[in-house]
């Protein structure tokens, strides 16, 4: 009896402890292993810190070649001071993983689609989807390059080092809070996550195309309707680096033939997962005359989702004949963004339509013989294998053809084994940014630049230049295949070879300014080029507003200051409604009996300065104004029931302006309404109704702060699952088409000015903080100075331990 | 006094084991300090859960008061509890644990001879 008492006991005390040892699955929601995760002394509780650097003194790191110190200024960058290169790259390596590990690696396995190793089958989708259109082929073949490449190597390689020295250094109760939370621990790292890294940019940045929907437009619509209302040069653009006195395009062009690519029409219903459209960035330079100093003076900001952590990291690197200071890729060697003694660089999303479709014809049931260039090819078939947490190991299998791999198929997403589409992207290639970036790191002047970027492939940039001896420059540089006009603009046919990427534009002719007449460099993810440049150039979403803004503003702006460009950059005068408010309000004088609230709501818009401020009611009205105008004018496309390509806002602008008679102003819905006045009138009806119905949801202020209510998102934070680790509810200034874009959850990601003058002088800021552990103070104590256009200076320390210094590590071999 | 020891013991066995193995550490401490110092078994449950309590409570209130709740109120808000409720659940969670970890070790060594009679 006794005996049986005690083992009932000493199993239900077992029990209890392998019950509090592991992750559950409660009801469709996770639980952490509740011991290890609430134990005071290793759990989540050793995971907060009053300390801004509850960081080792002393480390070790056993492949360094010499000491290494780390001075950290007040604002908890990391300034790091070695005695060559591979030792800079260690230590940022383990710097790095130190502030970011889990965010470095949970990117990797987003990259690599291995999410649903971690969050289990919920993640199975995405996963797939990353596999199947190609993420690991652009990242093996990068790899690769890089790995033959004298320079590169042994970088990527050291920085593996560095961060597997922080790995290896590593218990339970340090490990990073969301490893506990998610029940799992860090993998070792490798150069090849590096590529990941690199590749998972690739795809945020080229990873939008519309091919299909334009394919699905085009049968609707025709021809001519079609390219009425999807022009590729609509009026009033103005490109990145324009034909003319400065840019005559005098080069040998290659030739490519015409009017042999074959479009299929075949209507799709696939829904494809897309980064956000307003990826892209501003930048600009300004040349010594124009600013008050005689110095050029750089600007970017970066327009990224806002997540926390943070994409970005700040950090010096200062080895001899090296000194560089900027913001980094968590995972990245060297400085993406930034400065050294005598350069400034950074950049923007260049558009180009780099995906392009083909639809596949197999001849078999078997789906593995398909008709190509007159007869019969076989596809090769490759077997993903997804590990599922808490499930079985799901396969996939992928046909790569000739163009690419089979992404949409009969057992992903299509359903009918006729239809197969296969995707080309220029993520598929090798890409060698990170030679580029390694190279600029030590640039002394326009050369140097111009010798680095040679190696720029994918994604497609405006890589923005000014030196302390007075140039300034912008290369719209990538790897551009050379595409015969309207080449992948829709859907073509696999079985022809013509429509296949053959030959790339040389990079010595892609489009540059290079110190121009008018003092200025600048890009805004618009139109790189105009029609006079000898390529056919095509993308489907280029940027019509914020750049406007800019060359407006830049064009009349002299004796500049450092003051005004981090003004500009935090600027919110919205283009749209510079386009158009006017217009409305005057069509709005046409029109008869206006009265009451819809009067009250005309005046505050008219006496709006059409910025997108906060404390304002005024955006509000015009973003739902637009909108309802916009679902009114184009409410044919919403009633599709297949995907198209919809209009432009910009277009949209131009149409509105233009066009007084025309099929999409007769309205379907409305009945009565046939006129452009009538529309844009019951659309403002249409506004006030959802505004006041929006302002009645709840008792907070009805502006244009709470209207965006902008938030920055913990990575793991899906749908408010970990909510407490993002931060919600900032009330920012700014819209997507004004030049502080910040949106509700994109925008600004980063920002930086610099000043070339001797020493460079520069500031910088981004929407997080230094450290990933939300038990840190510089988690995110960086968003309320972004919010406010606050700065913080990125100074170039000379020797460690100055007087700024805060905190200091040592690095050793032993 | 016998009881003072065991806890005292099982305070300490309890911290040097957090050094080297995960939570479940604290229910072999109590574990282990039955085996050591015998009690009935009501007051080697009792001493178990709270020399644990006390150290986990104790040990969660000093880092939450010293990092001024900067984690447990984000940790707190994801399980949609305060602070100080956090800190009473890891303190029972720990308690619990010492406390079975202390009870198995004493049915395994027995009551003390003077409580047969009872």
């Amino acid at each position: 009896m006794k005996i049986v008492r005690t083992v009932i006991v000493l199993l239900i005390t077992i029990a209890w402890c392998v019950f509090l040892s592991n992750r559950w699955v409660i009801g469709g929601s996770p639980v952490p292993p509740l011991g290890k995760f609430l134990d005071p002394f290793n759990g989540f509780w050793q995971n907060a810190s009053s300390e801004n650097y509850p960081y080792s003194g002393e480390v070790n790191i056993p492949e360094l070649a010499d000491s290494v110190t780390v001075s950290y200024d007040v604002y908890g960058i990391p300034h790091v001071f070695a005695q060559n290169v591979p030792d800079l790259m260690r230590v940022q390596g383990y710097l790095v993983a130190q502030h970011r590990l889990w965010q470095m690696e949970f990117q990797t396995h987003a990259a690599a689609g291995r999410v649903s190793e971690i969050i289990g089958p919920n993640g199975l989708n995405f996963d797939r989807l990353q596999r199947r259109k190609g993420m690991l082929l652009g990242a093996d073949k990068s790899m690769e390059k890089y790995m033959q490449d004298p320079e590169t190597a042994p970088l990527i390689t050291a920085y593996a080092e560095g961060v597997n020295a922080y790995i290896n250094s590593l218990s339970y109760s340090d490990l990073p809070v969301e490893y506990k939370l998610l029940a799992y621990e860090p993998e070792a790292w490798t150069a090849y996550k590096t590529a990941l890294i690199l590749q998972y940019m690739i795809d945020e940045l080229t990873g939008f195309d519309e091919d299909l929907e334009n394919t699905n437009a085009l049968a609707w619509l025709g021809k001519e309707e079609f390219d009425f209302l999807f022009p590729e040069y609509p009026q009033g653009i103005q490109p990145v680096a324009p034909t003319g006195s400065d840019n005559g395009w005098d080069f040998d062009v290659l030739e490519s033939p015409e009017d042999s690519i074959t479009f299929v029409s075949d209507k799709t219903n696939i829904r494809m997962p897309k980064p956000d459209p307003d990826n892209g960035s501003n930048n600009w330079a300004v040349a010594g005359r124009k600013t008050a100093s005689g110095d050029p003076i750089l600007a970017n900001d970066t327009h990224l989702g806002l997540n926390l952590p943070s994409l970005w990291i700040l950090m010096q690197l200062k080895a001899p004949g090296y000194n560089v200071l900027g913001f980094t890729f968590a995972g990245q060697p060297g400085i993406t963004i930034g400065f050294n003694e005598s350069n400034a660089w950074a950049f923007t999303n260049g558009p180009r339509d780099h995906r392009d479709w083909y639809q596949i014809r197999f001849i078999d049931e078997a789906r593995i013989n398909y008709a190509y260039n007159g007869s019969i090819t076989e596809a090769e078939l490759s077997v993903e294998e997804f590990e599922i947490r808490g499930e079985d190991t799901f396969y996939d299998t992928i046909r790569h053809t000739v163009h690419g791999p089979v992404v949409y198929d009969e057992s992903y997403q299509t359903g009918n084994p006729k239809k197969n589409y296969a995707l080309r992207w220029i993520g598929h290639d090798a890409s060698m940014v990170l030679k580029t970036i390694l190279d600029l790191n030590q640039s002394k002047n326009y050369d140097d630049y111009l010798e680095a970027i040679q190696y720029w492939d994918a994604p497609p940039q405006n890589i923005i230049f000014a030196s302390k001896n007075g140039d300034i420059a912008i290369w719209n540089q990538g790897h551009f295949p050379l595409k015969q006009k309207g080449q992948g603009k829709f859907l073509m046919e696999g079985e022809n070879p013509a429509n296949e990427w053959n030959t790339y534009i040389p990079k010595d002719q892609s489009p540059f300014q290079h110190n121009p007449d008018r003092g200025y460099v600048s890009s805004a993810n618009q139109h790189s080029v105009d029609q006079e440049y000898p390529y056919w150039v095509y993308d489907s979403r280029y940027e019509y507003h914020r750049n406007r803004v800019i060359n407006n503003q830049l064009d009349t702006m002299t004796n500049i200051t450092v003051k005004d460009m981090m003004d500009l950059h935090n600027q919110s005068l919205g283009m749209k409604a510079v386009d158009l408010l006017p217009f409305f309000l005057a069509t709005m004088d046409s029109v008869n009996n206006v009265s009451g609230r819809k009067k009250e709501v005309l005046d505050e818009l008219a006496d709006w300065d059409m910025h997108y401020d906060v404390e304002e009611v005024a955006p509000v009205y015009f973003n739902m104004w637009f909108d309802q105008v916009y679902r009114l004018l184009w409410d044919e496309f919403i009633a599709m029931e297949v995907p198209v390509a919809y209009p432009t806002s910009y277009f949209t602008t131009l149409f509105l302006k233009d066009t007084t008679a025309h099929v999409f102003l007769q309205n379907n819905s409305l009945e009565g309404t046939e006129t452009r006045a009538e529309l844009i009138s019951t659309a403002l009806d249409s506004a006030i109704a959802s505004f006041d119905d929006w302002a009645a949801r709840d008792e907070l202020d009805d502006n244009w702060g709470y209207y965006k209510d902008t938030y920055v998102r913990h990575l793991a934070d899906l749908g408010g699952s970990l909510a407490p680790f993002s931060r919600y509810h900032v009330m920012v200034n700014g819209e997507s088409d004004a030049i502080n874009s910040t949106k509700r959850n994109h925008g600004p990601s980063q920002r930086m000015v610099v000043q070339l003058s001797d020493p460079p002088q520069a500031w910088g800021i981004y929407p997080g903080g230094q450290s990933g552990n939300p038990g840190s103070p510089l988690y995110e104590n960086m968003i309320d100075m972004w919010r406010d256009g606050e700065y913080i200076p990125l100074e170039l320390m000379r020797r460690p331990g100055n007087d700024q210094t805060v905190f200091t590590q040592k690095f050793t071999a032993d | 006094m016998q009881h003072f020891l065991k806890f005292l013991l099982i305070l300490i066995l309890a911290w040097l084991s957090s050094l080297i193995v995960p939570f479940w550490g604290v229910a072999v401490a109590g574990f282990v300090a039955s085996l050591i110092v015998r009690s009935s078994y009501l007051s080697s449950f009792l001493i178990g859960f709270i020399a644990i309590f006390i150290l986990w409570g104790s040990m969660a209130f000093y880092i939450d008061t010293e990092t001024s709740s900067i984690l447990t109120d984000r940790v707190g808000a994801i399980l949609t509890v305060d602070p100080p409720i956090l800190i009473l659940i890891t303190a029972l969670l720990g308690g619990l644990t010492g406390g079975l970890g202390s009870l198995s070790g004493s049915l395994v060594r027995g009551k003390p001879p003077s409580e047969e009679y009872y």
